[in-house]
């Protein structure tokens, strides 16, 4: 197993030998690396940005020689929108949905070479209305079922399409808007969603980390419910469900002003009932102080036990079984937001 | 010719060496020369609207140009990112 590992200064790669992790690079010397992905026939993906040069795609067989793409993600000139940063590269089929700030989805149907925006998405009714949270104005999570496919915009919402994409639909009932009094009436966007997951058997069944609190919904986004039992803080960027053992992770932060683990206690939480409550995940955190926050990116499972996340510290936890207990890698690297286990 | 140079982590990310010949009797065309010679450098030095990139600097012989700056038969054209934006 390698641990591929994506940084504010480009990107490292873990492999264990002899009991000990080796560490290969920096790839991508310089440049944020923002996100990984694999496309449907095995070539890796890497996206990369720099506030100098822009965005770019790269590809490799390997995951040790990349090819810079020539075409990535890019904004029609006539939008006046900026190319700030591509979030997520989602695999379904044959196809790669890739969310990118300002705040967009592009498709490819070359395995990454090439990229057409989702204008139904893109150029929905409600553009005009659809603000930047701390993080941007960015498509950070795609869900795909067949014709049915989520998407989640900070900070927007999750919209939903019931046809391929053609056409979204903004699905946040019962999620509270961030920035508003109880008693304002619910705007049909401004839900500063945080990251998602969903059940692969059943994807109408969805868990959501939002920017106000943990919600699930049972009927593919129609209505959401609070369920926040046994978190120590409702506020994070991580929802991590394992296919295998139906468990879910996330990672609570204390609060939108302060993006660090309650009382510096850095803890995976986990839930083995779809969310109704919540406990501490396992043994081997580490009692000293650990101000640092995980970002929405930067945790990644195989399904069959492993998962890994890096800290905005530059630092990786990893666990083998499922969550029972958890290491604390040696390494250190630039501030983590791209986590990924690469076969 | 007009020599173009690129800083390190522009050309690294494309696979070149910094020092390219291109023609082009102004910056604007130099750099579309080079865009075809390098491809997928374009949206690197240019941003979605085709302008140059807020903390990217173009200089023609030492001294800071713009698209339209005029080249003259050697010039030299370095594109250089700001100290700031990094």
């Amino acid at each position: 197993m390698r641990i591929a590992v994506g940084t504010e200064k480009g990107a490292y790669v873990l492999e264990k030998s002899g009991g000990a992790w080796g560490v290969s690079g920096p790839m991508f010397p310089g440049w944020k690396v923002s996100t990984f992905g694999t496309a449907s026939d095995g070539t890796h993906l890497a996206a990369v940005g720099s506030n100098w040069f822009g965005v770019g795609i790269h590809r490799s067989d390997d995951f040790a020689k990349w090819e810079q793409t020539e075409s990535p993600p890019a904004w029609p000139e006539e939008t006046g929108r900026k190319m700030e940063q591509v979030w997520t590269l989602h695999t379904n089929g044959d196809k790669i949905w890739a969310g990118v700030a300002e705040a967009g989805l592009f498709t490819s149907d070359d395995n990454g070479v090439s990229w057409s925006p989702v204008p139904g998405l893109n150029e929905h009714r409600t553009r005009e209305g659809w603000q930047p949270g701390f993080g941007g104005l960015c498509a950070h999570r795609v869900r795909v079922d067949g014709e049915r496919q989520w998407v989640a915009i900070s900070a927007v919402g999750v919209f939903r399409s019931d046809d391929a994409g053609a056409t979204w639909d903004p699905k946040n009932d019962g999620v509270d808007p961030v920035g508003l009094p109880e008693d304002a009436p619910r705007p049909e966007v401004g839900y500063c969603v945080h990251c998602v997951a969903h059940d692969p058997d059943d994807p109408a069944r969805i868990w959501r980390q939002d920017h106000s609190g943990v919600y699930r919904t049972m009927d593919g986004g129609d209505n959401w419910e609070r369920i926040e039992n046994g978190l120590p803080a409702n506020f994070g960027f991580v929802m991590w469900r394992d296919d295998s053992s139906s468990r879910l992770f996330t990672i609570p932060l204390e609060a939108d002003a302060n993006r660090v683990p309650v009382d510096g206690a850095l803890r995976v939480y986990r839930s083995d009932d779809d969310g109704d409550t919540w406990a501490e995940s396992g043994a081997g955190w580490t009692t000293s102080p650990q101000f640092t926050g995980v970002l929405r990116g930067a945790f990644d499972g195989d399904n069959e036990g492993t998962f890994c996340f890096g800290t905005t510290g530059g630092k990786l936890w990893l666990t083998t079984d499922n969550g029972e207990s958890w290491d604390e890698l040696s390494p250190a690297f630039p501030r983590i937001g791209a986590v990924s286990l690469v076969p | 010719m007009t020599v173009v140079k690129l800083p390190r982590m522009l050309s690294e990310t494309v696979n070149v060496g910094q020092s390219h010949s291109v023609v082009g009797d102004s910056v604007a065309n130099a750099l579309e020369d080079l865009f075809v010679r390098v491809p997928g450098l374009r949206n690197h030095v240019l941003d979605d609207s085709g302008e140059i990139r807020p903390h990217v600097s173009i200089f023609v012989d030492g001294a800071q140009a713009d698209m339209g700056t005029d080249l003259r038969e050697h010039s030299e054209v370095r594109i250089l990112h700001a100290v700031s934006g990094g």
